[in-house]
């Protein structure tokens, strides 16, 4: 098996960074004026919103490097890449609510942000769900692949569309619209939150990775343990 | 191009002989208007506000229906293996297959939307017409993505059970626009917005059948 | 200071799914880690066989 590099600095530096951006969401950065304290919640709510963006940017990337290359460990990057992207979506749906009720007093509105949240979740899902379902492991890349870039592609239109149906049919915006101002100190604590939660993706993606690695050995060994019982009888 | 027209050919009079695609769409459409009728018993001013979304309701599960079958049946008769044997461009295949459930679907829905129009109360040769092009437009983005997604579903081990979760969410900006659309042609509403949603069922229909034209080769490889 | 019980919810939601998920990834790793160690001694053993 390939020797790996150690994985402990990148947690470690991602421990850090996260426990800078705890202190900067909720000691350094100033109460927002209109929201109050419930807009704290803001630094890990819109972060993970980019994430769970960026994780389809990797899907795309890994996929496209796929179908190219035909080397597995960029089908081992989208398929890191989509799971870590369904944690991040999972966070956006649920801290969106929970922003939501105290300020708006009902928990969903069809919010043109968190429900494209919901169709990305979704696609997520649904990469993953192929994957558990094709069973060799070339022909589960290739169609993770297409199915990969179809999903990413989908992004911008569903964002796009999903904007135009609620500039048609306003509704409660969850969190803030569009740019709400963030003072320097703010945008101090929305930076570390982001470089935390970057740093945490970059971690998952790395070990989902290796576990990836660890199956195709598994089944690799298997193969030999089968084909040596095979040569003896 | 011209194998293209060949698999159109091949496919439609495979319809004709068996029929299994056109009814099955029209008949589960159908039955979805049945279904939401007695889910939401719409009075007279609720039926124009939600004739939209039963339409495309109906096509979209209906469509899923059909488009199964029609990937279905490729496994069935090998038909695709035969087409791979020749040097044939996969992309081609995709454009017969795509052309073909678009033909499936738009015959379906030529009886179904007028259909339920009439069960709502709202039929007028006027609002036909004037839903044709999202009607049309609609189907070729639900078609394009459907077909490729069909295609895959099929290879795996759930089969079709796997195209309305891979299908769904991916045409959900199709479903949008298009009952947005219907809604404004319905409701008799400014010509300005309907544009708009016309103008992204054209992006996504665009998009979809030039990304699925060249990743379908991916699909059908062995 | 209202809103804090809100704020206290989502991070806490927030670590529960990463840590949730950071868990899964180790237990999978180490369970894995073990399966590849079980399966090259089982093909050691298999090709000692094969050559005696």
């Amino acid at each position: 098996m390939r020797a790996h590099r150690s994985l402990a600095p990148l947690i470690w530096a991602a421990g850090l960074v996260v426990a800078v951006a705890l202190y900067g969401a909720f000691l350094y950065a100033p109460t927002e004026k209109t929201m109050g304290t419930i807009q704290r919640i803001f630094y890990f709510h819109a972060t993970a919103g980019m994430m769970g963006l960026f994780a389809f940017l990797f899907v795309f990337a890994g996929s496209v490097a796929f179908l190219a290359t035909r080397n597995l460990r960029w089908d081992r990057l989208a398929e890191a890449s989509a799971e870590a992207g369904l944690v991040f979506n999972s966070i956006v749906l649920v801290t969106g609510p929970i922003w939501a009720k105290p300020v708006w007093g009902i928990w969903w509105t069809w919010d043109a942000r968190l429900t494209s949240f919901f169709v990305l979740w979704f696609l997520c899902w649904a990469y993953l769900l192929l994957r558990a379902y094709v069973a060799r492991p070339a022909r589960r890349a290739t169609l993770s692949a297409v199915v990969g870039i179809l999903g990413a592609i989908d992004v911008p239109i569903v964002y796009f569309s999903i904007r135009w149906w609620r500039t048609q049919h306003p509704a409660p915006v969850i969190g803030g619209g569009d740019g709400s101002g963030l003072a320097a100190p703010m945008m101090h604590a929305f930076l570390a939150a982001f470089v935390g939660y970057a740093l945490l993706f970059a971690v998952f993606v790395s070990l989902r990775g290796r576990l990836a690695e660890a199956e195709t050995e598994v089944d690799a060994l298997a193969r030999e343990i089968r084909d040596e019982g095979r040569s003896l009888s | 191009m011209r194998a293209a027209w060949a698999i159109v050919r091949r496919e439609l009079q495979g319809e004709l002989r068996s029929r299994e695609i056109i009814p099955t769409i029209l008949v589960f459409g159908a039955l979805v208007v049945v279904v939401m009728n007695f889910a939401f018993e719409p009075s007279r001013e609720e039926s124009e506000r939600i004739a939209p979304g039963v339409i495309w309701i109906a096509i979209a599960f209906a469509g899923i229906l059909g488009l199964s079958r029609s990937a279905a049946l490729d496994e069935e008769n090998a038909a695709l293996d035969g087409l791979l044997a020749a040097p044939v461009e996969r992309s081609s295949l995709y454009h017969g297959k795509l052309l073909a459930n678009c033909a499936f679907l738009l015959v379906a829905e030529v009886v179904l939307v007028p259909l339920i129009l009439v069960l709502y109360n709202l039929a007028a040769w006027r609002t036909l017409v004037a839903l044709a092009p999202t009607i049309v437009l609609g189907t070729i983005g639900f078609a394009a993505a459907g077909t490729i997604f069909a295609t895959i579903a099929a290879n795996s081990k759930l089969r079709e059970v796997l195209l309305p979760i891979l299908l769904l969410p991916v045409v959900i900006p199709v479903f949008l626009a298009a009952v947005e659309a219907t809604g404004i042609v319905i409701r008799n509403e400014g010509v300005r917005y309907l544009y708009s949603w016309l103008r992204i069922l054209a992006v996504f229909d665009l998009v979809y059948i030039v990304a699925s034209s060249l990743l379908f080769e991916f699909v059908v490889e062995d | 200071m209202k809103g804090l019980g809100s704020v206290f919810a989502a991070y806490l939601v927030v670590w529960v799914f990463l840590f949730v998920y950071m868990m899964r990834l180790d237990a999978k790793g180490r369970a894995l880690a073990r399966e590849v160690e079980d399966l090259k001694r089982e093909l050691q053993e298999a090709r000692r066989k094969g050559g005696a």
